[in-house]
């Protein structure tokens, strides 16, 4: 036998790494101070590179059509359109974290839409001069109507231990089941005034209040995640869940709980929908649960569960939303953005797995 | 558990993608003070300088404390494990096979831990099958055969034929325990 001669492939590596050591040097270096480490850790998940994505497509679109895309007018649009979807985002974000999935929540959103819209004109009656009372009581109901779908979730999933794939596929097809039956598949209109008043307003006249309400959610949701006790057993479900049941953990109880929070957050964005589009848009929530999951995974949760950041989230919110109205304006094909979108997300999923090897080589 | 009695599983039962510090406070998080902790926000300053020191107390030097517990060595991971157990245990730890998986170096830091969980007045139970590994630090053997016992020996009286034939036999007699 002679001697093992490195391949082409090896060599031109070998090569290349010799080429970079100075650089990976510097860059080892910087990591170890105190400021570089962040960076560092930044740069070894994937929303730091996912928000480098997200910033050159701005800056093409830009180019490609200067003063069309990075206008105030567009910028808004953008932001109002993603809202709804970050709400459910951050709720999904938690499922996932736990190595779940909950692919209802489209279909909780327009139940959860249906039925506060009818109990704010109970009796088919117009509720257009209705007051803060009657708004407040579809709030309520719209919230409540989630969070049972959502307890139902998390009892199905922990308790009788059906995949959450399937259990939430099974709510998703009774939920909008349910809202068909209960709207007879028509839109309901004639919603209080004040409430489109109130998803049409701006604060200081620019930033429209639902974008505001969206961001705050997506803030809470991410301390929660990342310095509170929930999210730390959140996470470690995700990550070893016989470990965090030795741990001492209920898990059981606290998958519930996830799913209940995914329900609720998803009545809320119904309401903040209803708000925004003054009627409960039946044909519009096809697509909100892969938009919704698609965003999560872009960010950088793991599929598997355990490493999770709604900071990903909102940036894989994002992207497809960029992607979507670049197209537009650049006068291709909208459908593009999903093709787009499908790419991103396979790559996403690539560099995670990558990573993982990378580690379980250790 | 809240007796004062731990467990170091055969498979670690730790979470993967956790710090260092998040497995050693798994499921017993130090909460921050006041209104806050109420509310749910975890102290993780009080608790990495806590890991700091168990792990600290253990020989185990983690570079970098906040790194997930999967990026380390098989041997830090133990480690991480056995100080779990450890920090809490105040009358008996049981070790499944600690070193099943572990490189010769990781061996011999998880036996001197096991030593030094010892020498702190904590009762230490060591499950193996690495004999040459069970007379080096034990201070009494206890032979099981098919669940049940089948003898018993000082270690200081005991040698590797001892035990092999009870554990093959089951008719060693009783050692001179």
């Amino acid at each position: 036998m002679t001697a093992v001669q490195p391949t082409r492939g090896q060599s031109i590596r070998s090569a290349v790494a010799v080429r970079l050591s100075p650089v990976v040097a510097r860059w080892n270096a910087f990591a170890q101070t105190r400021g570089g480490s962040v960076v560092a850790r930044m740069f070894s998940t994937n929303a730091a590179w996912i928000l480098l994505l997200l910033a050159f497509l701005m800056l093409l679109f830009n180019y490609l059509a200067p003063g069309k895309f990075l206008t105030e007018f567009n910028v808004r649009t953008m932001a109002t359109n993603v809202s709804v979807l970050l709400v459910i985002a951050v709720g999904e974000t938690f499922v996932m974290a736990t190595g779940g999935i909950d692919l209802s929540v489209g279909y909780v959103l327009l139940f959860s839409g249906v039925t506060s819209a009818q109990v704010m004109n109970w009796g088919g009656r117009d509720s257009t001069n209705y007051g803060w009372d009657i708004v407040l009581l579809g709030f309520i109901v719209a919230l409540g109507s989630g969070f049972a779908w959502g307890v139902l979730n998390g009892l199905i999933v922990a308790k009788a231990k059906v995949p959450a794939l399937i259990a939430t596929l099974g709510t998703l097809g009774m939920s909008w089941g349910l809202a068909e039956i209960l709207s007879n598949g028509q839109d309901l209109r004639y919603l209080p005034s004040i409430m489109g008043d109130m998803g049409a307003s701006r604060i200081i006249d620019k930033i429209p209040l639902v974008v505001i309400v969206a961001a705050i959610v997506a803030v809470i949701g991410s301390i929660i995640l990342s310095l509170t006790r929930f999210g730390r057993y959140t996470l470690a479900i995700g990550s070893n869940q016989e470990a965090a049941r030795r741990a001492g953990i209920n898990v059981d109880r606290h998958l519930i709980k996830v799913y209940a929070m995914s329900g609720t957050l998803a009545g809320f964005a119904a309401f903040m929908n209803l708000a925004i589009f003054t009627t409960t848009t039946i044909s519009g929530h096809a697509n909100d649960n892969l938009q919704a999951i698609a965003a999560v995974v872009i960010g950088g949760t793991s599929l598997v569960g355990g490493v999770a950041t709604i900071a990903g989230t909102t940036i894989g919110i994002c992207i497809p939303m960029v992607l979507f109205s670049g197209f537009t304006i650049l006068g291709l094909q909208s459908f593009w953005r999903d093709v787009a979108v499908g790419a991103v997300l396979i790559l996403a999923v690539y560099t995670d797995q990558l990573r993982r090897r990378r580690r379980e080589r250790h | 558990m809240r007796l004062g009695i731990e467990t170091v599983y055969q498979d670690l039962a730790l979470a993967p993608d956790l710090d260092g510090s998040a497995n050693l406070y798994l499921g017993r998080e130090i909460m921050q003070p006041g209104l806050l902790g109420k509310l749910g926000f975890l102290d993780n300053g009080t608790m990495r300088a806590g890991a700091r020191k168990a792990f600290g107390e253990l020989g185990v030097d983690l570079k970098n404390a906040q790194s997930a517990v999967a990026n380390l060595s098989g041997g830090q991971r133990q480690s991480v494990a056995v100080a779990r157990s450890v920090a809490w245990a105040s009358k008996v730890v049981f070790l499944d096979e600690p070193t099943a998986a572990l490189g010769v170096i990781q061996t011999a830091r998880v036996l001197e831990t096991v030593k030094r969980i010892r020498d702190r007045g904590v009762a230490a139970v060591l499950i193996s099958h690495n004999m040459r590994q069970v007379l080096e630090i034990a201070d009494r053997i206890e032979v099981l055969r098919l669940g049940r016992r089948v003898a018993r020996f000082a270690a200081k009286d005991a040698t590797i034929e001892l035990l092999v034939s009870a554990m093959t036999s089951g008719i060693a007699e009783e050692g001179a325990a």
